[in-house]
């Protein structure tokens, strides 16, 4: 798993390298964008996209130019929402607006949604016109539900909603974090290396169940991680009032003068929320259960995911690719960075 | 947290996740795809009229019933529009062999066993064909288990004293039922050797 990750790693890294332009603005532009996309990040997106695709029978260069196309929007993603967030670290350095300031962070992360374009339009000679529309397709399709998926989260904290269900909790992260990182990366790649014949409905369920996993232990490392490993602030969430499973767990459990507290704490910004209000939340969710609740929330998400790997990719001839698949959902759940 | 309460927060999520794939199902917009598919279609039709000409084939049959399914390493891979199976061998020099690998598609939910090969004889417009071309395939017999695809790879031995040019032949997949592919085979001159080659 860690082996086949890093092979992916080497290529994604070796071919989005060479897709950043060399030429100026260098201070303002170039330079901090390809100091951040150098940063070491897991390459999950484009390794799930490859291995979808080479599970099929394809070869690893028919489907290259959509796996970058992935990696430079996952990073445009994260220099914006890092922005949205406030957050001041990010795979261990810190983040694109706290060292270049707000703007130069915003045009760096459309540098990079621009960038991630220009991959996609040599799928038209390698894939013909037909397969390079229905891609385009599905990276609209996939803008557009990532977007509507931070848009959801983003008013809920704007709103201080507090009123949320496990089910609200799922159909936001299917949204904001499934569709770029599993669902359709997973599409996009069984797509191209099964000429458009892979059951695109049973890899969708299983991108949802292994993306939504993933999202949860994300959060619990969040709560619980090391920090030099995990690359981002602990309680971070927290500090943000993001909307987590843990914390609705939270806010359904708590009662009387405990809830008026969360109510109150999630009102403010991030700046105005306290060291020892977020030690006193992150103490709140281990009493109530809340961060169990999260771990066994995640690990059935994972037994779904595994379910569903069957029904998508299980007929599938035995290959490094399904099994790489296979094994992502052990990966994401027991993950520690 | 007790074991009840645990298995509660499984059944939970079970549900939600359940529920949330079919609303994010219902959010894809699936225009383009439908557009694209009636695009291939007729695509397809047109091309099957063209076939007609050369070889009675169902093509029907094998691409909507059988669902063998070919696609090709190189640039001739075939997409979704409908183009036609083409399985395109070397460029060879004469006295080589032109090969290929041929991915054979099963997207039934039943295995396809015992599928063999047969090549034809090998035709070029204004000059003599190659009648009776050596070809081999390897393996030479197939099962493809349901859903999968197999490899196989598929050569013709050039005779030495064929002329450069672009032979056209079939390559038929016999099994209960078949398909049949046009094959190319490109041939070339030897590089002639000159001053540059010393």
């Amino acid at each position: 798993m860690t082996e086949y990750l890093e092979g992916v790693k080497a290529g994604i890294s070796e071919a989005v390298a060479a897709s950043l332009p060399e030429g100026g603005p260098r201070r303002s532009l170039y330079s901090p964008l390809t100091e951040f996309v150098g940063r070491a990040g897991k390459a999950i997106r484009p390794a799930l996209c490859i291995a979808a695709a080479r599970a099929h029978g394809a070869g690893t260069e028919r489907v290259m130019p959509s796996a970058v196309a992935l990696e430079l929007l996952h990073n445009a993603f994260l220099i914006h929402d890092d922005v949205e967030d406030g957050s001041v670290s990010r795979r261990g350095f810190p983040t694109m607006h706290t060292e270049h300031g707000v703007p130069i962070a915003i045009n760096v992360g459309d540098g990079l949604a621009a960038l991630a374009l220009q991959p996609l339009t040599q799928n038209l000679g390698l894939l013909g016109s037909s397969m390079h529309n229905r891609v385009m397709a599905e990276f609209g399709d996939l803008l557009r539900m990532t977007i509507e998926g931070q848009a959801i989260e983003l008013g809920w904290r704007a709103e201080n909603t507090v009123d949320l269900t496990s089910e609200d909790y799922i159909d936001m992260v299917a949204l904001k974090t499934c569709a770029y990182t599993t669902i359709f990366p997973l599409r996009i790649g069984a797509m191209i290396g099964s000429w458009g014949r892979a059951d695109l409905a049973a890899v969708s369920r299983f991108g949802l169940y292994l993306g939504t996993a993933f999202q949860i232990t994300d959060d619990l490392l969040n709560l619980t991680g090391d920090e030099a490993l995990y690359g981002k602030e602990i309680d971070g969430d927290i500090a943000e009032g993001k909307r987590t499973i843990m914390l609705i767990h939270l806010l359904s459990a708590a009662e009387g003068a405990d809830r008026e507290f969360l109510v109150e704490f999630l009102s403010g910004d991030r700046g105005s929320r306290a060291p020892d209000d977020i030690a006193t939340v992150r103490d709140m969710m281990e009493d109530q259960g809340s961060v169990e609740y999260g771990r066994h929330y995640a690990a059935a998400l994972g037994e779904q995911a595994a379910t569903a790997f069957d029904q998508a990719f299980g007929s599938l001839p035995s290959s490094p690719d399904r099994r790489f698949l296979a094994e992502a959902v052990d990966f994401v759940v027991s993950r520690e960075l | 947290m007790s074991g009840r309460e645990a298995d509660q927060v499984r059944q939970e999520a079970y549900r939600a996740a359940a529920a949330a794939v079919d609303r994010f199902l219902g959010r894809i917009d699936d225009s383009v795809t439908d557009q694209v598919e009636e695009v291939g279609s007729a695509a397809w039709d047109r091309f099957r009229a063209e076939m007609g000409r050369v070889v009675d084939l169902n093509l029907d049959m094998v691409r909507n019933a059988f669902g063998l399914y070919s696609s090709f390493i190189g640039p001739e891979s075939l997409t979704q529009t409908g183009k036609p199976d083409v399985l395109t061998l070397g460029p060879a020099v004469p006295g080589s062999d032109a090969a290929t690998v041929l991915w054979l598609h099963n997207f039934d939910d039943d295995p396809m066993r015992g599928l063999t090969f047969v090549g034809s004889r090998l035709s070029i417009l204004g000059g003599a064909p190659i009648d009776l071309p050596r070809w081999s395939f390897s393996p030479s017999t197939v099962s493809v288990p349901a859903r999968s695809a197999v490899p196989v790879v598929v050569r013709v031995e050039v005779p030495v004293d064929t002329q450069a040019g672009l032979y056209i032949g079939t390559v038929s997949v016999q099994g209960s039922e078949g398909q049949v592919m046009e094959a190319r085979v490109e041939v070339v001159s030897p590089s002639p050797v000159g001053h540059d080659s010393w």
